[in-house]
């Protein structure tokens, strides 16, 4: 088995197949967190702006009497100052608050005065690491697809089966061997995203998200779901196309539109490898983790459960290491 | 032990094509057989079937009385196989390609050395040890593949047209190293399309066609039951219309052909006698002959010959 693994890595890495999938996950991670800059957004920095303050009549608020909207919700209250006819306001005189966005209220009616900002601002850790995630999944489908669905017709179609087949070694053996060598690939891989995030995350808001590890463990058992599945569509494909054509078209398009009707349908779709691959993104939250929102709205929200997305990945995982061993057992090379 | 046994082996492809029809056979320790047919006889469905790469319909396939399909790893500890024409890893030069599949079967650092050193010699590969498989000629990739076969020293070689791909010099070399494995006890099953080629290598025969074995016998025997239909003459002078005649009235000839201007082909029919007889014949008549040879026997004519005969 490990020799296996050992050609099955070097295979990996001479075909280039290794640095050409790290270098989509880093430069992926790398485009989705330079967008916001590309568009002219920072994720801290200290700014000053003009507030147009709105008249305020509200029993809600009864002390306060207009407000304004900051441009960056991530503003850091303890900075804010508020220049107002050259004078600064005193503390007492507004309050800031982030609960329906980045808003100051002001005591005064300053509607129709030309009210100045500044304060410093720097992006949520949680918030911007969750930004990167968010493709993640499905980089990981597309990464485990081209990994796993070449793993066994590859060897079939290119005739090196010929030669590794007809040994005295169980074809299990082979299987997990495989497995062994796609499964450290694509390890290597996932801690270079990782890696990748904590390191912008540090170099834009000077901080890491403190629990990034838990959506790892998440990203790992995802990771190992779609390579088994690939490699059950391998075993039994005909072409790597085929097998490649048919994971990518499972893991990115048929459980993300069934997951997407359940959701317009107001349903759950707990049983979805690719909901459930979604905790890999919400528990980065992993102590305010978000709750299912299923009353006073017409249509519900629902995030995967971290206890049952981890049972529901394992069961997947284990039906489809169990349809590779027989199936791969059973391939004949006609 | 028995090394090879096959016990009424049946192979049907997708339900509809059957390509072995319960063959049976064995094959004793030391000996090297012939498994001969043409393209789609089956021959090549058997060797896969005995190497684990196909599954049979029904009957049985041993090796050292192990069960191929059962006990696929035990069975195939002592063999070495060539099937069909195996690609190797481009990546990798002979020497890890060796090292690879040497350790794969459990060998030691310092045999896979040792035997791989040898063996790239043996096949004349040692010059291109270090250099990408990638790169090899199509004759170059089946001398490593019959190195690899015999890298952990099996008892039993199955071949599958171990002879593709290798120019004549290879093919010479390849004949030498079998029969030099012969003498050293090692059992041989080979398939071929080429009847000299395994007339040359093996001492007993199975033909197979269309998934039965329709001739399983010794090397001689089947030589002497090949009946020659036709012989190449070269004359020393062109040949008059009156000459080619007289040969036609020779007992046995069915034909006289002129192929060019002093080649002629002679067509015999069942009562002809033999080749050396004929010969005789033909110089009583006074002709001068530069050349006398008979053609060598198309595989199918043959498979004709034993089909009629049981027929």
């Amino acid at each position: 088995m490990v020799v296996i693994a050992k050609n099955e890595i070097l295979r990996h890495v001479k075909t280039k197949r290794f640095m050409g999938l790290a270098l989509i996950v880093v430069a992926s991670a790398i485009l989705v967190f330079c967008v916001p800059l590309l568009s002219g957004d920072s994720y801290s920095g200290q700014t000053t702006e003009e507030l147009y303050p709105a008249p305020l009549d509200s029993e809600m608020y009864p002390d306060y009497h207009s407000y304004a909207w900051l441009s960056h919700g991530d503003a850091r209250a303890e900075s804010i100052k508020i220049l107002v006819n050259d004078t600064y306001l005193s503390a007492n005189e507004w309050e800031f608050q982030t609960d329906l966005g980045a808003i100051v209220f002001f005591r005064t009616d300053y509607n129709s005065t030309s009210v100045t900002v500044s304060y410093q601002y720097a992006m949520n850790e949680i918030a911007l690491a969750k930004d990167m995630l968010v493709p993640f999944p499905f980089i990981i489908g597309f990464c485990a697809s081209v990994l796993g669905a070449d793993a066994i017709v590859g060897d079939i179609q290119t005739r090196t089966a010929y030669l590794l087949f007809p040994n005295a070694i169980r074809r299990s053996s082979i299987l997990y061997g495989k497995v062994l060598a796609d499964t450290i690939v694509g390890v290597v891989i996932l801690s270079l995203f990782f890696f990748t995030v904590a390191l912008l995350s540090f170099i834009a808001v000077g901080v890491v998200a403190r629990f990034l590890y838990v959506p790892l463990v998440f990203a790992l058992l995802y990771l190992f779901m779609c390579l088994m599945m690939s490699f059950a569509i391998s075993t039994v494909s005909r072409t790597t196309v085929e097998a490649l054509a048919t994971s990518l078209l499972l893991l990115l398009l048929v459980f993300p539109s069934l997951q997407a009707a359940e959701a317009s349908a107001g349903q759950d779709s707990w049983y979805v490898p690719t909901f459930a691959a979604d905790a890999i993104v919400q528990s980065i939250s992993w102590n305010d983790y978000p709750q299912d929102v299923t009353e006073n709205t017409s249509v519900p929200t629902y995030y995967p459960d971290p206890g049952l997305s981890f049972a529901v990945l394992t069961i997947y995982s284990a039906i489809s290491v169990a349809a590779s061993v027989v199936l791969f057992g059973r391939r004949e090379l006609t | 032990m028995t090394p090879i046994r096959v016990e009424k082996l049946t192979k049907i492809y997708k339900g509809k094509v059957r390509a072995l029809n319960e063959i049976s056979f064995s094959i004793g320790k030391n000996e090297m057989v012939g498994l001969l047919g043409p393209n789609g006889s089956g021959k090549t469905t058997a060797i896969k079937i005995l190497t684990g790469l196909l599954r049979q319909t029904s009957g049985r396939a041993f090796i050292y009385e192990l069960d191929v399909l059962e006990d696929q790893k035990a069975a195939l500890e002592n063999v070495g196989a060539v099937v069909e024409v195996p690609e190797f890893y481009p990546f990798l030069t002979p020497i890890e390609t060796l090292r690879f599949l040497g350790q794969l079967r459990g060998m030691t650092e310092s045999d896979i050395d040792l035997r791989s050193r040898d063996l790239l010699e043996m096949f004349g590969l040692a010059e291109n040890a270090m250099e990408k498989v990638g790169r090899f000629s199509k004759g170059m990739k089946q001398r490593l593949a019959l190195a690899q076969a015999l890298l952990h020293e099996p008892d039993v070689l199955i071949l599958d047209e171990p002879t593709d791909g290798l120019d004549p010099e290879g093919i010479a070399d390849m004949r030498r190293i079998l029969l030099d494995l012969r003498k050293r006890g090692v059992t041989i099953l080979m398939s071929s399309h080429h009847l000299m080629e395994v007339q040359n290598t093996c001492d007993r025969i199975l033909m197979i066609d269309r998934g039965r074995i329709v001739a399983d016998d010794s090397v001689e025997h089947i030589a002497q039951e090949v009946r020659v239909n036709c012989y190449d003459l070269v004359l020393a002078g062109e040949p008059s219309p009156d000459s080619l005649n007289r040969i036609k009235s020779i007992q046995g000839v069915a034909d006289v052909k002129r192929k060019s201007s002093r080649m002629v082909v002679v067509d015999v029919d069942d009562s002809f006698r033999s080749g050396e007889w004929l010969l005789n014949e033909i110089l009583s008549l006074g002709l001068r002959v530069e050349s006398f040879h008979s053609h060598d026997i198309p595989l199918e004519t043959y498979y004709v010959q034993r089909k009629q005969d049981g027929e």
